[in-house]
């Protein structure tokens, strides 16, 4: 057998019995057993971790580690999270209370550089990451979005990952998502142009990156 | 249980700019010899070109990190250009477009 895991989280009773608890560090991991020739890719799998991290989330807010993470003895995950570990004891202790939310905005995209104008590979990946980064949504909409959402984040970061969207991410109290669900359908009145979805609540996942 | 939060003003606009669109992956692949091939390599193409694409926003993703040497950024820039002249000599070869490969970066792009 091996294990999938799932995130990592502060007390034992966060995960038992919906999952295994795996002492790390001083911090626990969740994780699933399953057959050592089954597949990561398999759909039933997929499903299961997936619900299993949603009742997970409902218990305690917990770090997201990326679904692929699999292991066959606790030593093994141990040394992968131990340097890890004392900064997220600290965020998982701040933020028990608290979850992210994502609101993934559709883009007008940034003109892509042509790899015929360069002759150096790193110019040429600067140049991309540069397009990437002047990525941007209307004025007004990120305007809509300051004045109606992030007043709600205790912290809030606009992250970009592709020239076709921009997303921002929030930490809110657990407490407040009936008032981010109020602020999305308001922004959904307001803002009918600019294709968006926003969907919380989610583990720490971009609060935890360093 | 927490009620999840999920709102979309346009959820059929905002899938279409942000994934990898259906209309790219014919739903048949036809037995005429003639257009067969074409379609199998359009069909292989669109797969090859999600993956080069995603290859693109890990790299970009580790330059963001901040701790690559000159020589990695210069290494992973050369890689990213090599994958894009070999998805082109393919294109030609196919004679495909990134119209027929559903890849253009219009208003509503259509990949990612």
């Amino acid at each position: 057998m091996k294990s999938i895991a799932i995130g990592v989280h502060l007390r034992r009773e966060d995960i038992e019995p919906l999952a295994d608890a795996v002492p790390v560090a001083g911090l626990y991991l969740s994780a699933i057993a399953v057959a050592d020739d089954q597949s990561l890719s398999d759909r039933d799998l997929l499903v299961r971790v997936t619900s299993t991290r949603a009742a997970l989330l409902d218990r305690a807010t917990f770090v997201a580690i990326r679904y692929g993470f699999s292991f066959r003895a606790g030593a093994e995950a141990e040394a992968k999270c131990a340097p890890q570990a004392a900064r997220w004891k600290a965020l998982l202790e701040e933020h028990r209370h608290r979850v992210e939310f994502t609101l993934k905005v559709a883009a007008p995209g940034s003109a892509r550089p042509d790899r015929h104008d360069f002759k150096s590979g790193a110019d040429y990946i600067r140049a991309l990451h540069d397009a990437r980064d002047a990525t941007s949504i209307p004025a007004s909409f990120r305007e809509k979005v300051e004045s109606a959402i992030v007043p709600i984040a205790v912290r809030h970061r606009w992250v970009r990952r592709d020239t076709t969207s921009v997303e921002l991410a929030g930490l809110i109290e657990r407490e407040l998502l009936p008032r981010l669900a109020e602020a999305g359908e308001s922004l959904k009145m307001t803002a009918p142009d600019v294709p968006f979805l926003l969907s919380a609540p989610w583990p720490l996942e971009v609060f935890a990156e360093e | 249980m927490t009620k999840p939060v999920i709102i979309t003003n346009d959820e059929q606009r905002l899938r279409e700019s942000m994934s990898f669109a259906e209309p790219s992956i014919p739903e048949r692949i036809s037995a005429d010899s003639e257009i067969v091939e074409n379609g199998l390599a359009k069909l292989v193409l669109s797969i090859i070109e999600l993956v080069r694409r995603l290859l693109e926003k890990q790299a970009l993703r580790r330059m963001d990190g901040g701790n690559l040497s000159e020589e990695d950024i210069e290494s992973l820039g050369r890689a990213l250009m090599k994958l894009e002249e070999k998805m082109d000599e393919m294109k030609r070869t196919f004679g495909l477009s990134d119209e027929d490969l559903n890849l253009s970066l219009g208003p509503i792009r259509t990949i990612e």
